[in-house]
């Protein structure tokens, strides 16, 4: 039993389980797809969507569900999420307008002319996420500490000790960027 | 060095992130895939160990995107939700009610229809019927021509008449071909 809905029966092919489970979380994954729909017709047919994954072949996803390691609730959101968004990619036409493309998207990397290699392990996965989410997502160092469950002065903590290990692997001094292969920062 | 993600330091680490991850792409660096719902959602609620939840933090990392799936299902559980009923029902409609004990919810049997076992009978009783009628009406044909020309022979026997109503004449030139 997850959540007081009978997902065994549920599993099993029964209507009533299915339409409890429909009734009771029709609104969680709307309010999980909301956000990632373009339109209202968008966002009927994305809820619709991430029901019929969950039931379709025999409920082959909701059995790989599993009460002991998540809440249902938890792993609903972000079925419903990373269903919404194959779906919109499915539907996203291949080419659009130069106006219609994001900046990031027109963007030119710079040429690497630095070999330096990363060594492993430079950056742990945790100041890596870290870092993602300040300059990636734009949260602030609030929120960050919020989702990872830590004291923001966990989060400045950990910036601050990842920014160390970049600036000593990279040897930026203030003056500008330079890689050790080219310390004067100079091109050629 | 300055006080981390102070205004003035902030456009300068960024750059150096995001050289990092310009060199961290060029290396082919590729996060181990644990992206799968039930492992995000064990992250979500605190749940996996001290390696799994770092093989997490590692994916997420390299797909952003999924970050926002974490936050939102960290938001889920603490707002109500509510949706509209044509919205349910549309959902609950989706899965049809058992039938019999038997019901196997993998299967959608063809229901056996008495219009589709009754196609071979109907065809079979046409042609029958097409063929009778083509019988009946070759006999009936058959009965009144005999009829007819019983008739007429005998009504050319009573009367004794030079010419028999039915024979034709034997050609255009056979009267002078006689005479002559």
């Amino acid at each position: 039993m997850a959540d007081s809905i009978d997902l065994a029966s549920l599993i099993r092919g029964d209507k009533a389980p299915w339409d409890a489970f429909a009734r009771r979380y029709a609104g969680l994954i709307l309010s999980a797809v909301r956000s990632q729909a373009r339109d209202g017709a968008d966002i009927d047919d994305l809820v619709q969507e991430v029901f019929l994954r969950l039931c379709k072949d025999n409920f082959r996803l909701l059995k790989t569900y599993d009460a002991t390691r998540a809440g249902l609730s938890t792993w609903l959101t972000i079925v419903a999420r990373s269903t919404a968004r194959d779906v919109l990619r499915r539907r996203q036409p291949q080419t659009m307008p130069y106006e219609a493309a994001p900046e990031s998207a027109l963007a030119v990397s710079p040429p690497m002319h630095e070999h330096v290699k990363l060594p492993d392990e430079l950056l742990s996965p945790r100041q890596k996420l870290v870092l993602t989410m300040l300059y990636e997502r734009d949260m602030d160092v609030t929120d960050v500490a919020k989702s990872l469950g830590v004291d923001p002065q966990t989060v400045r903590s950990t910036h601050h000790k990842a920014m160390l290990k970049l600036r000593s692997h990279f040897a930026i001094d203030d003056s500008g960027m330079a890689t050790k292969d080219n310390p004067a920062g100079k091109s050629g | 060095m300055s006080e981390p993600m102070g205004d003035d330091n902030r456009a300068e680490e960024a750059a150096l992130w995001r050289r990092f991850r310009a060199l961290e792409r060029n290396s082919g660096f590729k996060a181990r895939d644990v992206g799968d719902p039930l492992t995000l959602a064990a992250y979500t609620e605190g749940r996996l160990g001290t390696k799994a939840a770092e093989a997490v933090e590692a994916y997420l990392a390299a797909k952003p995107e999924s970050i926002g799936d974490i936050l939102a299902a960290q938001a889920a559980a603490l707002a109500a939700h509510d949706a509209p009923e044509a919205m349910i029902a549309r959902a609950a409609d989706l899965v049809a009610p058992r039938t019999s004990p038997a019901f196997d919810p993998r299967v959608v049997p063809f229901r056996q229809t008495p219009a589709a076992q009754s196609v071979a009978w109907h065809t079979t009783l046409s042609r029958l019927a097409i063929a009778a009628s083509l019988i009946a009406t070759g006999l009936v044909g058959f009965a009144l021509g005999s009829n007819t020309y019983g008739n007429i022979l005998q009504s050319h026997v009573s009367a004794s008449a030079d010419t028999d109503p039915l024979d034709q004449p034997a050609g255009f030139f056979s009267s002078e071909d006689s005479s002559s």
